[in-house]
């Protein structure tokens, strides 16, 4: 039985191989019969595959169209393709290359080819007579129209997200640049889901090696198929077993763009609405279109509101239990007996307390994201309950800790970035656990284990910790502080550009 | 392989004891008022009081007296009593006995408050007229907790100069500075109430001098910080009246500024100091009639008069009594340092033998909104 069982298993490595041989690829036959039939045989138990054969004898015979139902646009099938070959008036002659009113016809000669044209949801048109085969791109899938992006809403941005489909999502860049310059390196991936990649980037900007290296790293990829960006992001990562995200996706074109612009690398990948931007700094996790766009002591306010919830989301309650259990003297004294009168009651040891609600708060947000809308409106409110005053009545945690969690949880919605704030939220739960352990020396332990964490960290071989360490003073300019954008001129540092300057002098000089 | 590894670590990490000096804060007995005393045999006393946080507990707060001959030494005594562990990280308040302040050697009982880093140097010194019990035992209806409201009581009434606030470290300083003399809280337990009496004044070797009222703190303070926290005063003005009325003629006042400036000199054999004072003062309260707008100057006159009197007699008091809590000996050691080498190990003898002048220069910025 077992062996039977490992039998069947091949892995991935054993196609690769197979498929590494140079096995005999069949070539398109001139008679149509024979390409049907192979046809047949390799799309075997594919109801949807449509092969429909006419007559178009006063131009070439008989030709055969194949498609797969529902990857092509009908319309597209029927006025431009079947129309015009069915309805051609006699007389006239021309090549049925030129009576395809469609915009991009190209020519297989093998049924590899042929293969994979089909699954993509090419039209391809056999005709008699003929060793090619014409390859008429009509496609069209299911889509959902453009909506605004959900998980990363802006006040004052656009209000365009990423769709499922890359072409689409590359015209949604174009439009915020619309350059020469604006180069898209197209690569394909997966064995089985082949999956289109777009390495998109400014090239008099971005610097070649970064470049490079992303190419080499994707290139190396071997998968059976990449449903998602941020799977892929797993794949080309330089640090696989770090809790941070080393790239930056986003489901917003302008947010993309404007990393773009900054020399940064993006990478579309087709069938995912998230755009995967590289290389990324630990900061630029902290920053936001809405940044560019509200004025710049606001903005300046708000991105310190973040990284102080950075702390906060990471610290707090480790901190609440370093001093219940340790370091009770640096209580003020007021705070003191209430936290005692609070504390007095609840039977758990100030890590099991945490722990209880951290997992409540965690288990809330977690089931709030799957439920439907009508649904997740209860969790707030069980929530709300539980949280709020019933663990507190029933004396299984103090108040103060319902204070903490509540902290915690505002602390951590601020941070923009989902993965940076899923990266958080784990991190807290080990400095709960170095602080129960050791109290304040533990938390200043996994402090600067963390900050020593964040300084090996690369993205693509970039500093993940730039522009603080290594310390590059001109991009301070968009780190705590966002100074006005005319006193941005160059690109940053952090991103390696073959060209720095990003603007001129903006501003009149100050004469009077 | 690697993961395996990382994890191998963590749960090994977690395995470990840990810290030993983990302790729960609902299982500590904080010490928040610590009191020193000696009875009637010149045995020594320890007193803790300590917040209760059980519900089920009608008293907020417990307090244990013990018989023993060191600090440590009591705490063994204090955990067989109380709930919890004590621990001395946040006392408050440590309240010495008058009758032990008698005893020069009363200072070396606080050494593991120094010298144990766990016990909190921030706390209030104190001294109680009286014996120590009846504060302990005190147990007020209309207060918050006693330590609590000895607490804040002192801190309030330094905030008014109604007296001193020298905390542990404070007091250590004090101690071992032969410029100056320490100086401490002086509380008393009445009826009805915990009462801050001024300020005790302690000798070179740290036995009890004597006491200033709190009015006379006001001076002490104002001399000491120039002006910090809020300094009122009202004084008597001799004005021509009838004698049978009932309101007696005051003036009440908020000194808004004080600069200080000491001269130090030695002259035939003892050190001179010259305190100039610049009070910018506005006048609060005023029980008699007076033309301001046209008298003012004399008005300042008078109230520098007066002032000088009452700092001549504090300073008087203090020579006499052998303390200098004004911190001369700083001053001469500053300006006047091969004199006052000669008699440091003796300073308070040497600042008898001083003069001082006092010389306010009061200047009326404010007179209140009305006329």
């Amino acid at each position: 039985m077992r062996g039977w069982l490992r039998r069947k298993k091949t892995s991935v490595k054993d196609r690769m191989s197979h498929s590494s041989e140079p096995i005999r690829v069949r070539e398109i036959s001139e008679r149509l019969s024979d390409n049907l039939a192979e046809l047949n045989a390799i799309f075997t138990l594919t109801p949807d595959l449509v092969i429909r054969t006419f007559a178009c004898q006063h131009i070439e015979g008989m030709v055969t169209l194949v498609y797969l139902n529902g990857l092509v646009d009908k319309n597209s099938i029927n006025n431009n393709v079947l129309r015009p070959l069915l309805s051609h008036p006699e007389g006239e002659k021309s090549s049925v290359f030129d009576l395809l009113s469609v915009g991009k016809v190209s020519v297989a000669y093998d049924f590899r080819k042929v293969e994979t044209e089909i699954l993509l949801g090419s039209s391809l048109l056999f005709i008699e007579g003929r060793k090619e085969v014409l390859v008429i791109e009509a496609n069209g899938w299911p889509q959902r129209a453009i909506e605004d992006p959900q998980l990363e809403a802006a006040l004052k941005g656009g209000h365009q997200g990423f769709v499922e489909t890359d072409t689409q999502n590359i015209a949604l860049i174009r439009r915020y640049i619309p350059n020469r310059e604006l180069k898209i390196k197209e690569m394909w991936l997966g064995e089985r889901g082949l999956t289109k990649l777009s390495i998109i980037f400014l090239a008099d900007v971005t610097n070649p090696e970064i470049l490079q290296e992303l190419e080499d790293r994707l290139k190396s990829i071997k998968v059976d198929s990449i449903l998602n960006a941020s799977e892929l992001e797993e794949y080309i990562e330089d640090n696989p077993y770090s809790l941070f995200p080393q790239f930056l996706t986003s489901e917003r074109p302008d947010s993309v763009a404007s990393h773009i612009l900054q020399g940064k690398i993006a990478v579309v990948v087709d069938r995912s609405p998230s755009v995967l931007i590289g290389p990324a700094t630990f900061v630029s996790f902290f920053q936001n279109v809405d940044d560019y766009g509200t004025r710049w002591p606001v903005a300046t306010f708000i991105r310190m509101l973040r990284y102080l919830a950075f702390l906060i989301a990471t610290f707090l309650p480790a901190i609440y239990i370093a001093l219940i259990s340790f370091n009770y003297e640096v209580i003020p004294l007021d705070l003191i007996l209430s936290v005692g009168e609070s504390r007095e009651k609840v039977p758990f040891p100030p890590l099991l307390e945490a722990f209880i609600m951290e997992l409540t708060l965690e288990m809330l947000r977690e089931s709030g994201i799957r439920l439907p809308a009508p649904i997740g409106q209860t969790v707030g409110i069980v929530g709300g309950i539980v949280i709020g005053q019933a663990v507190v009545q029933a004396g299984i945690v103090s108040n103060i800790m319902v204070i903490v969690v509540a902290f915690t949880a505002i602390s951590s919605f601020i941070i923009p970035n989902y993965d940076m704030a899923s990266a958080v939220r784990l991190i807290r739960f080990l400095m709960m656990i170095l602080a129960a352990m050791f109290g304040f020396v533990g938390i200043i332990v996994g402090l600067m284990a963390l900050i020593g964490h964040l300084i090996t960290l690369e993205s693509l071989g970039v500093p993940y910790g730039s522009p603080l360490a290594p310390a590059r003073f001109g991009d301070w300019k968009d780190l705590f502080i966002r100074l006005p954008l005319w006193k941005m001129k160059d690109r940053p540092l952090s991103a390696h550009t073959i060209e720095e300057q990003r603007q001129g002098d903006n501003r009149p000089r100050e004469d009077g | 392989m690697r993961a395996f590894q990382i994890l191998l670590c963590s749960f090994l990490v977690i395995m470990l004891a840990g810290c030993k000096d983990q302790i729960n804060l609902e299982d500590t007995t904080l010490t928040l008022m610590l009191g020193i005393d000696l009875n009637e045999k010149n045995e020594l006393l320890y007193f803790i009081s300590s917040p209760v946080f059980n519900r089920e507990a009608k008293e907020k707060s417990e307090q244990y007296g013990i018989r023993s001959s060191t600090i440590r030494e009591a705490r063994m005594g204090f955990d067989e009593r109380v709930t919890g562990l004590t621990q001395p990280g946040k006392i408050q308040v440590l309240v010495m006995g008058k009758k032990l302040l008698a005893h020069p050697d009363w200072f070396r009982l606080l050494d593991v408050v120094f010298r144990d880093a766990k016990f909190s140097v921030n706390a209030r010194m104190a001294v109680l007229d009286g014996p120590l019990h009846e504060l302990f035992d005190f147990k007020p209806k209309d207060k918050p907790r006693l330590s609590i409201h000895v607490t804040t009581l002192i801190d309030t009434a330094n905030n008014r100069n109604l007296t001193v606030k020298t905390r542990a470290q404070e007091l250590h300083r004090q101690m071992y500075e032969k410029g100056m003399t320490p100086t401490l809280t002086e509380l008393k337990k009445e009826k009805k109430a915990v009462k801050v009496m001024g300020t005790a004044l302690l000798k070179e070797n740290g036995t009890y001098a004597g006491s200033i009222e709190p009015r006379d703190t006001i001076l002490l303070q104002m001399l000491l910080h120039e002006k910090q926290g809020e300094l009122s005063v009202t004084i008597p003005i001799k004005e021509p009246n009838e004698h049978n009325q009932i309101v007696k003629d005051r003036i009440s006042f908020f000194i808004k500024g004080v600069q200080k400036k000491v001269k130090t000199t030695y002259q035939n054999g003892r050190f001179h100091f010259d305190v100039h004072f610049k009070l910018r003062v506005s006048v609060s309260e005023r029980m008699f009639p007076f033309d301001m707008k046209k008298d003012y100057k004399k008005m300042e006159r008078m109230i520098s008069d007066e002032l000088q009197k009452d700092y001549m007699k504090l300073i008087k008091k203090c020579q006499e009594i052998g303390a200098d809590p004004f911190g001369f000996g700083l001053y001469a050691r500053a300006y006047e340092y091969k004199e006052y080498k000669k008699v440091e190990d003796d300073w308070t003898k040497a600042f008898s033998n001083a003069t001082v002048e006092i010389k306010p220069d009061v200047s009326i910025k404010g007179n209140g909104v009305i006329k």
